[in-house]
């Protein structure tokens, strides 16, 4: 009888069959995808099939269906509508099944499907798509060209404040989590070329000294999904380099788009979200969940970066500037060693010194931290205070 | 080169100040970067105090309750022996007994309140073992006591003793309305006895609180102007700071909303520790409903007789008197007394004119015996308001001063509570003893009151004062004294007054059998009046006396004209006495007697019906012309019809006021009149 199910669909107009559709998924796979009578081999075949042609309509068997604007939107609408009514733990597989391993062809759908259940608040969508950005490496290109599309339709169309953005952390963590890590691979703030837009930053600083356990949402994933990037390293290498990256880019206001206040309100942001990590990290510590935020690698691997950012014969300001950036890394460097979130390799910091004595302009704030460091790891005491 | 130069200062400074530095060096504006650097610091560097306690400041100057109260609760745990931790504390609970709507005040206030229970309660302990002003730290252990309430049991009794013991060692103690005291009596007793469950004390220790507490609050609404906010009262600020401005309370913080409230919830709550039998839920019921109960209670026990009640007796008749005592008093020294503001005309309490005759104190019934069967009567005058209430004042006070000094045991310990009584105290129990002597016809014992009243310079005070002397002295038949203040007393009374004749009361009709008392305003309407009436019944009681003179009868007839013809009864009994002499001489009646009635009268008394009597009233002595025309019949004749056409003359003449007519007379006549009672 399962085995008219096909035929069934195919007598079906949309949105039937696609309702049709994703119910029977639903349920298939609810009950733990049992054989279908009268089907006894490719029940998978089937199950593939039927989301082939009437979820994400890439037919195999005859011509492309193409689905009108109007559709598409009925149909993403249908999509998160069945995710937020689908039973808990089968709401990753449908999403699997959907988006997995076949193929990127279908990136361009689920891109407009996150972007939908962004404005309609939809966590479960989210949420998948959260752990598929994880599985698939927060710094993979298909991941990067998601996030560059969310941000293009957040923060870029509409630099004005979003509020489907500004909640996005108490929709759904892990995506926010997640987003910010790939977020901080597509604007590296290596250079004039790679600023985040404003908006974004805002977003971003707001996100973590708002909530200071955002950034090891994708940390506390890593038991079920081994694979994580946390937004750490990238956010402070944003705070790190930013302010001389900022200072370069006033030199260069006249030829450039960016006005002086543009600039100004960067860096506030900056100086922000640098306090909003320290806060993460001691917060963190706290409940055990920093270790892993950030490695040593991840910091000289930022020191080296700086190094590549600052230019010989600074001007006062870019000195003052360098001046900051050195700071910064030498206080999420103590307190990251102090809360214990990366493990103290003594060669690392051995490194890191050579590179802060000998590459980098002197700075007592750095000095004063890793002659500490090296001094021997400290006993770890707990932060009680912020 | 600026940048080089401050680097070279920093250089010399040691980490931990160079952090402190650099954390302190962002602006206001900036907070994240401060943040930012004391999180490493802290990180450098957790067990030094300084960094807690900037991140503290940074949090308290960003108005964060929540985060700053972390860190204050954070420090206290980890840093409990930072002298600056604890000047930080001290300030916040200096600001908790503030009512200030101050920011700063409200901040400290809110965060206090996000502390933790139990580390607020180690704070309040904590800080007030550390303050060396004993005040101050009562103050502060009493708002421990009435956050923490369970802390009542262990420190309540401490505090009571540390107050009595400051109060005695400070030397104010001679003045009851002072800090100690204030504190002792409207904070920490009430608090003690409502929280303090069952208390370890001797009961003789509760009757010395309620004593304490019964002299603070007596001499708290007997002192001069206490509840008039603009009042400059330098005194009392001497004596709520000693001397020494921050020692002791503000003005504000002296000041008692309810006195009266306190101290009678103050007698039921040491009533109900000491198991006096009293009503169960007499406390939240309204004063007037307490202070009747205990007025039955204390007659009920009264009755009793038994000696274990006698302390019970003693406190509650004490607390009652005071009370009906200052409360009558205030309408009669309306000025100087704090709770009569309202109503600014003393009053005055005089004997009935009427019962004068009878009632004398020559009678032999002793004045006890006719208190208890005969209480007398006060009639009050209609513009007196609330007169019901100051009766009833006066009626308790009485009753209660009876109590007071019914056995010698009592006498004596009343005696002894009011021993620290302040001057203006022992003033108001004057005022209300004389007029007590007054209400009980002890004439002797009421001018040794009136003796020891201070001299004032309130003419309506003065007026007052001349008048219960005059009446004293009256009753004491020394009727020339009683007469000249009355004299003296009308001549200060503006002639413009508007007066009204004296109300029924004291007419002279009612039942003589009681003694009646008057009760006046001291107006000029009301005392002129009343003055006259006097007069009168001085003469009139010269006259019934074999050493009356033909000048007292003409006084007489001059002072009735007054409100004619109200006391025509009083006119004929005169007429009737010159009739039965046969005689009458008073050569200045012309001047004084204008009342046509009595014109007429006159005229009847020359005629034969009138019995022929011989009148000698022409302002030449007729006798004396007589006497030069002996020698013909007609002179004599020229002489009746002199006096017929006097009489007829003054009949037609334009008649004064009566009441100007009588000043007149007495004031050009003083020596006349006042030669009557010689």
């Amino acid at each position: 009888m399962a085995g008219n199910i096909l035929n069934r669909l195919f007598r079906l107009n949309f949105p039937d069959c696609t309702r049709e559709a994703l119910s029977f998924l639903t349920s298939y796979i609810s009950q733990d995808c049992p054989a279908i009578p009268g089907l006894n081999a490719n029940t998978e075949q089937v199950i593939v099939e039927i989301c082939q042609e009437f979820v994400l309509f890439k037919s195999v068997r005859g011509p492309q269906k193409k689905l009108t604007a109007v559709q598409e939107l009925h149909l993403l609408d249908m999509i998160c509508t069945c995710f937020s009514e689908a039973p808990e733990k089968s709401k990753y597989r449908i999403f699997n099944l959907m988006f997995g391993a076949h193929g990127d062809g279908t990136v361009n759908l689920l891109t407009k499907l996150v972007s939908l259940a962004l404005s309609v608040r939809c966590t479960p969508v989210l949420f998948c798509a959260a752990i598929w950005m994880q599985e698939r490496d927060s710094l993979s290109p298909v991941v990067k060209g998601l996030t560059q599309r969310l941000v293009s339709d957040y923060c870029i169309l509409y630099p004005d404040h979003s509020n489907v953005f500004s909640t996005l952390p108490s929709v759904c963590p892990l995506f926010a989590c997640n987003f910010v890590t790939a977020v901080t691979s597509l604007y590296s703030f290596a250079g004039i070329d790679s600023l985040p837009p404003l908006a974004l930053l805002q977003h971003v600083s707001d996100w973590v000294f708002k909530d200071n356990t955002m950034c090891c949402e994708s940390l506390r994933q890593a038991a079920i999904h081994s694979a994580y990037t946390t937004p750490v390293p990238g956010l402070t290498g944003w705070c790190v380099r930013g302010p001389l990256v900022c200072c370069q880019l006033k030199e260069k206001v006249s030829d450039s788009q960016i006005s002086q206040s543009h600039i100004e309100s960067l860096l506030v942001c900056l100086e922000k979200l640098h306090l909003a990590l320290l806060q993460s990290l001691t917060f963190t510590a706290c409940v055990n969940l920093s270790p892993g935020l950030i490695s040593a690698s991840d910091l000289t691997h930022i020191a080296q970066t700086l190094q590549v950012v600052s230019r010989p014969n600074p001007s006062q300001e870019e000195e003052l500037a360098c001046n900051i950036a050195l700071e910064r890394l030498a206080q999420i460097l103590q307190v990251a060693a102090n809360t214990r979130t990366y493990i103290a390799d003594r060669g690392k910091i051995k490194e890191l010194e050579s590179l802060a004595k000998h590459k980098l302009p002197q700075n007592r704030l750095l000095a004063m931290v890793l002659s500490n460091q090296l001094q021997g790891i400290k006993p770890y005491s707990v932060i009680v205070t912020s | 080169m600026l940048l080089k130069m401050a680097s070279a200062v920093q250089q010399d400074l040691s980490d931990v100040d160079w952090l402190v530095m650099r954390a302190r060096s962002f602006p206001k504006s900036d907070p994240y970067s401060t943040k930012a650097w004391l999180i490493t610091a802290k990180s450098l560097y957790p067990e030094s105090f300084v960094f807690q306690f900037e991140s503290y400041l940074v949090e308290k100057t960003g108005k964060n309750v929540d985060e700053a109260a972390r860190y204050l609760q954070d420090m206290l745990q980890n840093f409990p022996n930072e002298p600056r931790l604890w000047s930080e504390v001290h300030s916040i609970l200096e600001s908790l007994q503030k009512e200030s709507q101050d920011q700063k005040v409200t901040f400290l206030t809110d965060l206090f309140a996000a502390i933790p229970t139990s580390t607020q309660c180690v704070m309040l302990l904590r800080v007030s073992e550390t303050i060396s002003d004993v005040l101050e730290r009562c103050q502060l252990l009493l708002l421990a006591m009435k956050k923490f309430p369970n802390l009542v049991k262990e420190h309540g009794l401490k505090l009571v003793e540390i107050l009595v013991t400051e109060e005695t060692n400070s030397g104010i103690v001679n003045n009851p309305v002072n800090c100690y005291r204030k504190l002792l009596v409207c904070d920490v007793m009430p608090l003690v006895l409502q929280k303090g469950g069952h208390l370890e004390v001797n009961k003789f220790h509760l009757y010395l609180w309620l004593q304490r507490a019964t002299e603070f609050y007596v001499s708290y609404v007997s002192q001069p102007h206490a509840l008039d906010p603009n009042a400059e009262n330098v005194e009392m600020n001497l004596i709520f700071t000693d001397g020494n401005k921050s020692r002791g309370l503000t003005e504000l913080d002296m000041q008692v909303a309810d006195p009266w409230g306190s101290l009678l919830k103050l007698l039921l709550l040491i009533g109900q520790h000491l198991k006096w039998d009293m009503e169960m839920d007499l406390v939240i019921k309204t004063k007037e409903h307490q202070i009747q109960s205990l007025q039955h209670q204390l007659m009920r026990v009264k009755l009793h007789g038994s000696e274990i009640y006698n302390k019970q007796i003693l406190h509650t008749a004490m607390v009652l008197f005071v009370h009906s005592m200052v409360n009558y008093v205030s309408y009669v020294d309306a000025e100087s007394c704090s709770s009569g503001s309202l109503h600014l005309v003393p009053i005055v309490l005089v004997e009935g004119l009427a019962s004068s005759m009878s009632a004398s104190p020559v009678n032999p019934r002793s004045k006890k015996q006719k208190l208890d069967s005969l209480a007398p009567s006060i009639q009050c005058s209609p513009n007196i308001t609330s007169s019901v209430a100051i009766l009833q004042c006066f009626e308790t006070a009485v009753k209660c001063y009876d109590i007071l000094n019914s056995t010698e045991d009592m006498k004596l310990e009343f005696y002894n509570l009011c021993q620290k009584w302040r001057k203006e105290t022992q003033t108001m129990k004057s005022y209300f003893l004389a007029d007590m002597a007054i209400y009980q016809g002890n004439y002797e014992e009421a001018l040794a009151q009136l003796s020891q009243l201070p001299a004032t310079t309130n003419p309506k005070m003065k007026m007052r004062h001349s008048l219960q002397l005059a009446g004293c002295y009256f009753f004491l038949k020394q009727y020339l004294k009683a007469c000249e203040l009355v004299v003296d007393l009308i001549e200060t009374i503006p002639c413009g007054s508007s007066i009204s004749s004296l109300w029924s009361a004291c007419d002279g009709t009612e039942d003589r059998a009681t003694r009646s008392l008057l009760l006046l305003q001291c107006v000029d309407g009301e005392i002129l009046p009343f003055c006259l009436q006097f007069l009168i019944v001085a003469l009139k009681e010269k006259m019934m006396s074999p050493h009356r003179t033909d000048s007292t009868l003409a006084h007489l007839i001059i002072l009735l004209q007054f409100d004619w013809p109200k006391q025509e009864a009083l006119f004929c009994e005169v007429i009737a006495t010159i009739q039965k002499q046969a005689s009458f001489t008073y050569n200045a009646f012309f001047s004084y007697v204008h009342q046509v009635d009595i014109l007429e009268e006159f005229a009847f008394l020359d005629t034969p019906e009138g019995g022929k009597v011989n009148l000698d009233i022409m302002p030449n002595s007729t006798k004396a012309l007589a006497q030069q025309r002996t020698v013909t019949r007609g002179v004599n004749k020229g002489v009746k019809e002199d006096f017929k056409a006097t009489l007829e003359k003054q009949v037609g003449s334009v008649m004064e006021a009566s009441h100007v007519l009588i000043r007149r007379f007495l004031k050009e006549e003083r020596a006349e009149i006042l030669s009557n009672f010689v």
